[in-house]
């Protein structure tokens, strides 16, 4: 029943199949690889895909003690709707522990610079290891895929040590000069984001920039250019689908992360992501749960937001842009 | 909120992002800046001239100046923060100088009287500091009254060893090249060395411990020695230095030292004494430790299989149909919520009321909707591990299915095109010839998601709390280290994962290496 | 020109140089401006003792969330206003995790609010915690009973004093239902078998029971063994058991487990409202008991705290919605109770940081934040008036009352492994059918 109101009807795909039939060579590759079995099977996948949070995205308009007492499916016959959950959620705001609005803004700008940063070291390192030639490359770089293993548990209490030691007086020094910046910074958990990314967006991103053409590169430093030009003129642009790509990922994983915020962040308004105050939100003992529903919908909207926009980016094709060149 | 706490946390981001520009602008400048004769624009003229040296010195002037000016007139201007802006402008202004006279008198000499040159002077500099902060600590000097104990003492074990390296690689750069190489390097270990030695006797003798970073020093000075002999290599690999340093730094100190604290870790009980192969016997003797075991190989095999095959199938039926991204997004949609929402929608779909009693879980619906007796999804063992892989394989999909639908879109059309026209059926085109075109990328998802598998600790925990024989070792790991109070057995566990990625990371060594050899 | 400049750079220098000597500020340079402060409204006279600390800082971190951490801050907002310190609280759920990351990372909070002694005696174990300051010590000896100083004491040393309390095995009942069927309330052990059996004959089922909390699945079952072990066996043994003198599987232990199992193992008695027994180790224990609203379930064994989980509208009284009778002892009158209570620990001996840690262990903190409502103190000052609701205040009288044999909650007093690991587990195999000796002796093999 569900399925109706969200996925398109198989017959669109089937008209849009015998109409696509003809001009065209991409139309006609098209129609050799869509038959109405792989249509079907495509709409199958996207139904029990959505099922589950559909269920959710139900019970979250739905009244508290009905969540518990009978399925959301029930809402079709008995259809009762209340925004009390997103009110909770939302406006439930007090002097110590204010509404969401400075959440969602920690959550930004927590989410950001922890994109940014790891995939600006991580592209330079992966051009690098993929067309710089020196001596332990392959070594170093075995040795850095195999750093993705480190569980990031047992990371965390030394890169706590560390922190204290250097960064908390610098801390300290800036909030003494300019006031109005709390000493309780973002700084720590940009770099503990940055650090336990960069395996895997080296790993990544080097798969990708190894595979650009030699001859492009070797041509353009026939030409003269530096290998900074090099990464700016050419690898930066033809890697930029799988850079928007791991982007994407790392920005979902960095805004969705618990872990990382309840050890480098203060866990106070000054900056606790969202997801640290959902899970107060909960209550001590998880108790309240109507509240997760609705929050973790409002969590929900950024990271869709990001796909939306930097989907064009991968939809253009991994390697679109070396195979012209 | 006050709009000054908003200003503040952007400002924080602001400035942030801005300074690691500037940074990563200047490496890059000085990668690409020249050896040769040939100078040009302001970087050259910042070499030859006059002019942009004047406007450095002049700057760093007007900073103390302002400094001085503002002191007491603004309330942000402390005492401190004067005093050091002083001081950087003194520093700034010396430093210009220091260049030019260097520059001018080093421009005759050959490369190695310049390098030598330029090594005895930082030298020089470093060990005036050295000889100055203690003194300032002392009270001896008024100007630096703001110089703690700990930096100090921080300046003396990292200060000396640094002189010692930059006057006797100084001495090293008139060697034969070979010769020179190895002896730098030989060098930098031998300072880090140095530093982590006196560091420890220093320690010894006090109660406050030093902590952490001696070790991040003598880590930042090893890998500048071993990037420096990998650079002097040949010209061409210089850059790397730039490409790499950020990323290798950064790596040492947050992951490659945890590691090699979590091996020792693994062979100490929880007060830090050594106690051998106990933890390991411990972990082999408990009888759920077996489960455990099995139960990650089961998650390891299932899911990066599952949801890869799962992926590329949903990636190759969407592929060009209209709604594309519409479909994408209702895949991708699960890799948007968190662990813990995750673990919230699928105990709503696995929950269990008795048969009596309305059901409020879809699968125990759909269970007795067909005549069944619900279950305990749960609970029962082994179905209860399948259902949070289940979870697992649910988030992933959408991150195959989003890097495999790319890399379908890279085939070239032609070679499609071309196997039609031989006659081959859509699945010989699939297998024959998008298949090969994605192999690499192939690869990297499952080698991705089976590392995310091994490590994902959330899902369990949140649903069953490792109960009912669905424990992980990850969740082991936690629930030990951070739980139970035995670092020494999460560590232990750590390890044994460890050796559970050791196959992918072998196999991906070989991919890689074929790769490099077609190349 | 060249020469004007080759002039001006050395004057420069010259001219920093002269600044920096000249310049740079001494001791006599003026300090931050000391602002006087709002007037404080209410009276400050009682805060006088501690001091004032403008522009202090203190940072508290505990698990207490939501509203209540919303009432904690509330309860110390007069003694900010008077002293100027500000008490920065920092709630999580994954404290129990977190102090333990902190604490060894060198970054702990000023103050932890600990849940559970023994978790304070690990972290005092590590050196980390001070030392309770004397004006706390002084606070512990008058207002707690020494029972209460020795959950806050490890090898001899004071390290905190107790600041909150809840009262465990509370068995939940609604009086109508009780009335419209005659069933009395149970005054021993016995009589509470028998109004079970008797329950199990009408169309009600007996018990509702729910084990589920996530991560800690399998606490509610603990807080049973250990209700019934503190009453069959007595406290002699029940601190034996906790200070694992005695084995964890000893037969007394046994028979106490075996007990439980009668009532909450068998289909007869279980679980009203819910389902079977099977459905016990994951019912979320906050919904577990609901059922008792509507007369599917007759009775529901929880803490005092459980008042605040019942619907909103629900009238917590002895003629009410629902009420509550402590679990009986073997022979009526003389009662024992076990509960839970949290205890505030050092990690700094700066002065703001007492005068905060001395203001949460006196009589003024615990009427303060008692009349907020919602939890109540043991704390001898306390007027039981203050407590919000009928159950909150006979919960005081109980604490408060010389006849009372207290006992602190068994699970939070032994070593994690075992009160938040094996013991929680174990209660959730035994409850999925395992049998009471060989879980018993599987907890007892993981003791450390």
């Amino acid at each position: 029943m569900s399925s109706v109101a969200i996925t398109p009807q198989p017959k669109t795909s089937e008209a849009a199949v015998s109409a696509a039939a003809g001009v065209g060579r991409a139309e006609r590759v098209k129609r050799r690889l869509t038959s109405p079995w792989a249509t079907a099977a495509a709409i199958v996948i996207a139904v029990l895909w959505t099922i589950p949070t559909f269920g959710l995205l139900l019970s979250s308009f739905r009244p508290a003690e009905q969540i518990s007492t009978s399925g959301w499916w029930t809402f079709f016959s008995d259809p009762q709707l209340t925004l009390a959950n997103y009110g909770d959620v939302l406006f439930s705001g007090s002097a110590s522990s204010p509404q969401l609005g400075e959440y969602f803004v920690n959550s930004l700008l927590i989410a950001i610079p922890g994109t940014i940063l790891p995939l600006v070291l991580a592209s330079l390192a992966a051009y690098a290891f993929a067309w710089v030639k020196f001596k332990g490359s392959g070594t170093l770089f075995v040795v850095v895929f195999a750093l993705q293993i480190v569980p990031l548990q047992m990371a965390l209490i030394p890169l706590l040590q560390l922190f204290v030691t250097f960064l908390q007086p610098f801390q300290n020094a800036l909030h003494d000069a300019v006031p109005f910046i709390s000493e309780r910074q973002f700084l720590p958990v940009w770099i503990a984001h940055t650090i336990f990314a960069l395996p895997l967006a080296i790993f990544l991103l080097h798969n990708f920039i190894s595979e650009i053409p030699g001859e492009v590169i070797e041509a353009a430093r026939v030409d003269g250019a530096g290998h900074g030009q090099i990464f700016f003129r050419i690898v930066l642009p033809l890697a930029m689908p799988a850079i928007a790509s791991f982007a994407i990922f790392q920005f979902l994983w960095v805004w969705n992360d618990l872990l990382v915020a309840l050890v480098f962040s203060s866990g106070t308004p000054d900056t606790a992501p969202l997801t640290q105050r959902l899970a107060e939100l909960a209550g001590s003992r998880g108790e309240n749960w109507e509240r997760l529903t609705a929050g973790a919908f409002v969590s929900l909207v950024v990271p869709l937001l990001v796909f939306f926009g930097l989907q064009r980016f991968f939809v253009r094709g991994l390697l679109a842009g070396s195979a012209k060149g | 909120m006050t709009t000054m706490d908003l200003i503040g946390k952007v400002l924080q981001a602001v400035v942030g992002l801005a300074a690691f520009g500037v940074v990563m602008a200047l490496l890059l400048a000085f990668l690409d800046r020249e050896d040769g004769a040939e100078r040009k624009g302001f970087v050259a003229s910042l070499r030859d001239g006059w002019r942009p040296r004047a406007i450095i010195a002049a700057a760093f002037v007007l900073i103390a100046v302002l400094a001085r000016v503002l002191y007491g007139v603004v309330p942000w201007m402390t005492q401190q923060l004067t005093n050091t802006l002083i001081l950087l402008g003194i520093a700034g202004v010396v430093g210009v100088v220091l260049q030019l006279l260097l520059d001018r008198a080093l421009q005759p000499a050959s490369p190695a009287v310049r390098s030598a040159a330029y090594r005895l002077v930082g030298a020089a500099l470093v060990a005036v500091a050295v000889v100055l902060l203690p003194m300032g600590e002392s009270g001896a000097l008024p100007m630096l009254d703001w110089v703690t104990p700990a930096l100090a003492q921080a300046a003396t074990i990292v200060g000396w060893p640094l002189v010692g390296a930059l006057v006797v690689t100084a001495g090293v750069a008139f060697a034969p090249n070979g010769v020179r190489r190895s002896l730098r390097l030989v060098v930098w270990l031998v300072a880090a060395a140095a530093v982590v030695v006196s560091a420890t006797v220093l320690e010894g003798g006090q109660e406050q411990p030093i902590g952490v970073w001696p070790w991040a020093f003598a880590a930042a000075l090893g890998i500048a020695g071993v990037l420096g002999f990998l650079a002097d290599h040949d010209d061409d690999s210089k850059p790397m230095l730039v490409f790499l340093i950020p990323a290798a730094l950064l790596l040492t100190v947050g992951l490659v030292y945890p590691a090699v604290r979590t091996a020792i870790l693994a062979f100490t009980d929880k007060t830090g004494t050594f106690n051998g192969v106990d933890n390991f016997v411990w972990m082999f003797t408990q009888p759920e430790a077996l489960v455990t075991l099995a139960n990650t190989v089961v998650w390891v095999v299932l899911v990066p299989l599952l949801s890869t095959a799962i992926g590329l199938a949903y990636a190759v039926f969407i592929d060009k149909s209209r709604g594309e991204r519409f479909y994408k997004m209702l895949v991708f949609m699960p890799m948007a919520i968190s662990f813990v929402g995750a673990g919230i929608i699928w105990k709503f779909m696995y929950a269990y009321r008795g048969p009596e009693q309305d059901q409020i879980g879809l699968i125990n619906q759909l269970i007795t909707l067909f005549g069944g007796q619900p279950q305990q999804i749960l609970q029962n063992s082994p179905w209860n591990t399948l259902a949070l892989i289940i979870v697992m394989i649910w988030i992933q999909t959408g991150f195959a299915m989003t890097v495999l639908s790319a890399a379908i879109k890279g085939v070239p059309v032609e070679q499609i095109e071309a196997a039609s026209l031989d006659g081959a059926n859509p699945w010989q085109r699939f297998s024959n010839v998008t298949l090969p075109g994605i192999r690499s990328s192939l690869v990297v998802v499952v080698t991705t998601i089976s590392i995310a598998t091994l490590k994902v600790f959330d899902i369990v925990r949140t649903m069953t709390a490792g109960n009912f024989n669905t424990s992980v070792v990850a969740n082991e790991m936690y629930t030990q280290a951070f739980r139970s109070g035995e670092p020494g057995r999460g560590a232990a566990l750590a390890l044994v994962l460890f050796l559970l990625v050791l196959p992918i990371v072998v196999y991906n060594i070989r991919v890689l290496n074929q790769q490099k050899a077609i190349r | 020109m060249k020469h004007a400049r080759r002039v001006g750079l050395p004057l420069g220098i010259a001219g920093v140089t002269a600044l920096a000597l000249t310049g740079c500020v001494g001791d006599t340079a003026p300090s931050s401006s000391e602002s006087p402060g709002a007037a404080p409204s209410g009276d400050c006279a009682e805060y006088a003792d501690y001091g004032t600390f403008e522009g202090a800082e203190v940072n508290v971190y505990g698990t207490i969330l939501d509203a209540e951490a919303e009432r904690l801050n509330e309860s110390w907002a007069q003694f900010e206003e008077c002293t100027g310190i500000d008490v920065v609280y920092e709630g999580s759920a994954e404290f129990e995790a977190q102090i333990n990351v902190r604490v060894q990372g060198g970054n702990p909070p000023d103050l932890g609010i600990f849940p559970q002694p023994g978790l304070l005696a690990s972290v005092a174990g590590t050196g980390a915690l001070l030392e309770a300051p004397e004006g706390v010590a002084a606070n512990a000896q008058e207002f707690w009973t020494e029972d209460w100083q020795n959950y806050g004491t490890v090898d001899g040393t004071l390290y905190g004093a107790p600041l909150m309390a809840s009262v465990k095995g509370f068995v939940w009942y609604s009086p109508s239902v009780f009335e419209e069927n005659g069933w009395a309330v149970p005054t021993t052990l016995d009589e509470l078998d028998e109004l079970t059996a008797s329950i199990a004959e009408s169309d009600v089922t007996p018990w509702c029971v729910g084990f589920g909390s996530g991560e800690a699945t399998g606490w509610p079952g603990t807080d049973w063994v250990e209700d019934y072990v503190l009453r069959t066996a007595g406290p002699d043994v029940y601190d034996q058991w906790v200070a694992h003198e005695i084995p964890f599987d000893s037969p007394e232990i046994a028979t106490a487990l075996d007990r439980v199992g009668d009532l909450i193992k068998n289909p007869d008695y279980v679980n009203g409202g819910i389902g079977d027994v099977s459905t016990i180790a994951t019912t979320d224990f906050g919904e577990a008991g609901l059922p008792v609203l509507d007369g599917t379930c007759a009775m529901h064994h929880q803490a005092s705290f459980y008042e605040g989980f019942w619907p909103e509208g629900t009238t917590v009284a002895e003629d009410g919605d629902v009420w509550a009778f402590l679990t009986p002892g073997t022979e009526a009158g003389a009662p024992a109770v076990t509960g839970g209570g949290e205890f505030v620990g050092a990690f700094s001996d700066d002065e703001e940081v007492v005068a905060v840690q001395t203001y949460l262990s006196s009589a003024e903190w615990a009427n303060s934040r008692v009349s907020l409502g919602g939890v109540i103190s043991a704390n001898s000052g306390l007027d039981p008036e203050n407590a919000s609701s009928p159950l909150l205040q006979s919960a005081v009288e109980i604490l408060q009352d010389e006849a009372t044999t207290f006992r602190f909650d068994g699970s939070d007093l032994m070593p994690g492994a075992v009160g938040a690991g094996t013991f929680w587990t174990g209660m959730v195999d035994w409850i999925s059918g395992g049998d009471t000796q060989s879980v018993l002796s599987t907890i007892e093999q993981s003791w450390p």
